[in-house]
């Protein structure tokens, strides 16, 4: 089990006061603790005194939030993130962060460089997730929640549009919410290349979505939803890459010989939990978890219905012996 | 790579992804995206809509008097500021051309002379044969802070457009306006500062270099017989030539001294300034100015040289381009103060 910081929804229930002591989020008491004014919630301002109570909260939540927005480069590729844990958990776009295990530069609005490494990702709704690696304590933002959005609630992105440059900090777009599904958000925050993986906020400073991709219009940019990070944040830290029919299931690495009648090995992959566990070419797998194996294909069921991670008695017969040889279960490679 | 193939089916449905490819000569346009017909939101309020700039009629109700719109050879060009009560305007000067007319707030219109020029800001003051204007009332914008409200008045009573201040004042580093000034001709290699010259780490293929036979590990020592010493002087050298122009280039490669002869190309739209374009037309003249306030109000290039206010209605600086898809620059006050007795003087006159 690794260790991560719990990120499990709050109860509502909670009186708002209440809920920022529990977090400890002694910054975070001043907004939340005063009653919401109305202004923040109007359908369009109706005087400058409405525009001052917007103001100042946007410049509060801003001078909030920017420090934990961060641009980030793998490789050739820049784009940005945004820290959710002390630890340095940084979430991102999935195509940002790509395949997991890459390493990854951090870089804090003042222009320090962190070391990081890519870690899982959906493709198919773009989320991702790098941890800093580097040690230390970082300044984080707290998740919001995305499906008790409104349209028309005003939002702030941050990033760095076209990458980091030095001397600009994460820089600003207000917009409102023009659409909200399970598997997006659309506002009118521009965004632009390098702006993918930043934060979208809602304005209690909360993220709510991370900017994915645009279209041709000013009202077109794509967030994908906070609450997915949420909800799959296991599978984001185990460095799992799904979504999309690409999926990294159950793996374990060998080859199988075509020809014959019964599970024989034909081929151990290099690095791979087979090689590992010292599993050889022409050993024939007789029994998974104790349980007779009669061809290659039940034992290809077999592994699909055990989880990474899992150990699995293997019995096998190389030439004349019988062994006992204990697998553990790995994921598919992401690159095939 | 496979994994991006395949998602290229899931981004043609909602749009282009918003990551980019890193250094200027290198990256080539990738333009996998589809127009989407998505827009709007159910009845949502947007920060363009009319009904929004209604709130901000106050805001403005004292700089659109201060506020000019300038008409070149009859067509519009700019809008203008009134900084001296005897016909001062202050705009954007690679706007203007032919015949300057401004039109005052009172509908007045008045043929313009230049008196001054900075070149660096891209600002121009225009002298009116006037009495007795509204000047306007400067505030150094570094009272307010990010976050704050801006408008863009214009000749109405509502503001022509409004946005929040998306990053303070600041200064543009000498190597950033190098990278972003660059616009002459194209050689078409990406590379990194050497001990001696400039190594060439890519050759784009199908580029002027390459067409030239410039290798990978090349070493750019000299243009046209000039020292290169590093990436800086190359892109600046590289900028005061023009798509279609020869340079001689002596190259290192191995232990051999050559030189090659390369007919530079236009340079091709990258994958960033693409993106740039989508969401209405950019200022021609929008990069190199030394000191910015960016702020995310979206204007057309035609309404930049005007007055940027705050929620007080005083000036904050002036709109000197839109730059990007997701900003507008403009000049800070504190900066345009330092500029205004030149400008009028003629210390800084035009050429």
């Amino acid at each position: 089990m690794r260790n991560h910081p719990r990120l499990s929804l709050t109860p509502s229930s909670l009186p708002r006061i209440a809920l920022a002591l529990l977090l400890g989020m002694a910054v975070l008491t001043p907004l939340l603790a005063e009653t919401r004014p109305p202004a923040l919630d109007k359908a369009v301002p109706e005087n400058i005194q409405d525009l001052r109570v917007i103001q100042e909260r946007v410049k509060k939540v801003t001078a909030k939030v920017s420090s934990a927005t961060v641009g980030i480069r793998i490789g050739d590729a820049a784009g940005s993130g945004v820290i959710v844990s002390k630890d340095g958990y940084v979430l991102t776009a999935g195509h940002v962060s790509g395949k997991p295990d890459r390493s990854a530069t951090i870089i804090m609005p003042d222009g320090k460089r962190l070391k990081g490494k890519t870690l899982g990702s959906n493709v198919g709704i773009d989320s991702g997730l790098i941890r800093i690696t580097d040690k230390g304590e970082w300044p984080f933002v707290e998740m919001g929640e995305a499906s008790k959005l409104k349209t028309g609630a005003w939002c702030l992105a941050l990033g760095h549009p076209e990458g980091y440059r030095p001397g600009r900090p994460p820089v600003l777009r207000l917009g409102r919410v023009l659409e909200r599904k399970d598997k997006l958000l659309r506002t009118d925050c521009a965004l632009v290349g390098g702006d993918s993986g930043g934060p979208l906020f809602d304005l209690d400073g909360k993220i709510i979505g991370i900017h994915s991709r645009i279209g041709d219009r000013l009202t077109i940019n794509i967030h994908v939803p906070i609450d997915t990070y949420r909800a799959t944040w296991d599978r984001l830290v185990d460095g799992e890459v799904w979504g999309d029919g690409r999926k990294r299931g159950p793996y374990i690495g060998v080859e199988f010989d075509e020809e014959s009648t019964e599970c024989k090995i034909a081929k151990v992959e290099k690095d791979s939990p087979a090689e590992k566990a010292g599993l050889r070419a022409n050993d024939v797998v007789l029994s998974f978890d104790k349980k007779k194996v009669e061809d290659f294909a039940d034992f290809l069921a077999s592994i699909k219905k055990r989880k990474p991670g899992d150990e699995v008695p293997l019995q096998v017969r190389r030439g004349a012996e019988i062994l006992e040889i204990k697998v553990v279960v790995g994921r598919h490679p992401a690159n095939r | 790579m496979s994994c991006r193939a395949n998602s290229r089916s899931f981004w043609t449905v909602y749009g282009l992804p918003l990551v980019i490819s890193g250094a200027l000569l290198s990256s080539p346009l990738t333009a996998y995206g589809q127009r989407t017909r998505r827009d709007g939101g159910e009845g949502v309020v947007t920060r363009s809509s009319k009904d929004f700039l209604k709130a901000f009629r106050e805001v403005v109700a004292k700089s659109v008097r201060s506020t000019v719109r300038i008409r070149c050879d009859d067509e519009l060009a700019a809008f203008g500021v009134i900084v001296g009560a005897d016909g001062w305007v202050l705009t954007k000067a690679s706007e203007l051309k032919g015949k300057i007319v401004c039109e005052l707030h009172d509908g007045k219109e008045l043929v313009a002379k230049i008196t001054g020029v900075s070149e660096a800001y891209d600002l121009a003051m225009l002298k009116l044969d006037a009495k007795a204007l509204s000047p306007v009332e400067w505030r150094d914008s570094k009272e307010d802070a990010v976050g704050s409200w801006v408008a863009t008045p214009g000749m109405n009573e509502a503001p022509v457009a409004v946005g929040v201040i998306s990053v303070a004042a600041r200064g543009i580093s000498g190597s950033e306006l190098a990278r972003r000034g660059a616009s002459g001709g194209f050689l078409g290699v990406r590379v990194e500062a050497a001990k001696v010259g400039v190594k060439i780490v890519q050759v784009i293929s199908g580029r002027a270099a390459a067409r030239a036979g410039f290798e990978e590990d090349d070493v750019i020592l000299a243009i046209d017989d000039k020292k290169i010493a590093n990436p800086e002087a190359l892109f600046k050298m590289l900028g005061k030539t023009k798509p279609g122009e020869r340079i001689r280039v002596r190259l290192k490669r191995g232990e051999e001294e050559i030189e090659l002869s390369a007919r530079l190309g236009g340079r091709p739209l990258e994958r960033g300034e693409f993106q740039n374009q989508l969401g209405g037309k950019l200022s021609d003249h929008r990069t190199g100015f030394p000191m910015v306030l960016q702020h995310d109000t979206v204007l057309r290039p035609v309404d930049c040289g005007g007055p940027l206010v705050d929620l007080d209605g005083k000036v904050i600086g002036i709109n000197i381009a839109r730059s990007g898809r997701t900003e507008t620059l403009a000049i800070p006050a504190e900066t345009i103060k330092t500029l205004l007795d030149d400008l009028k003087s003629g210390k800084l006159a035009p050429k």
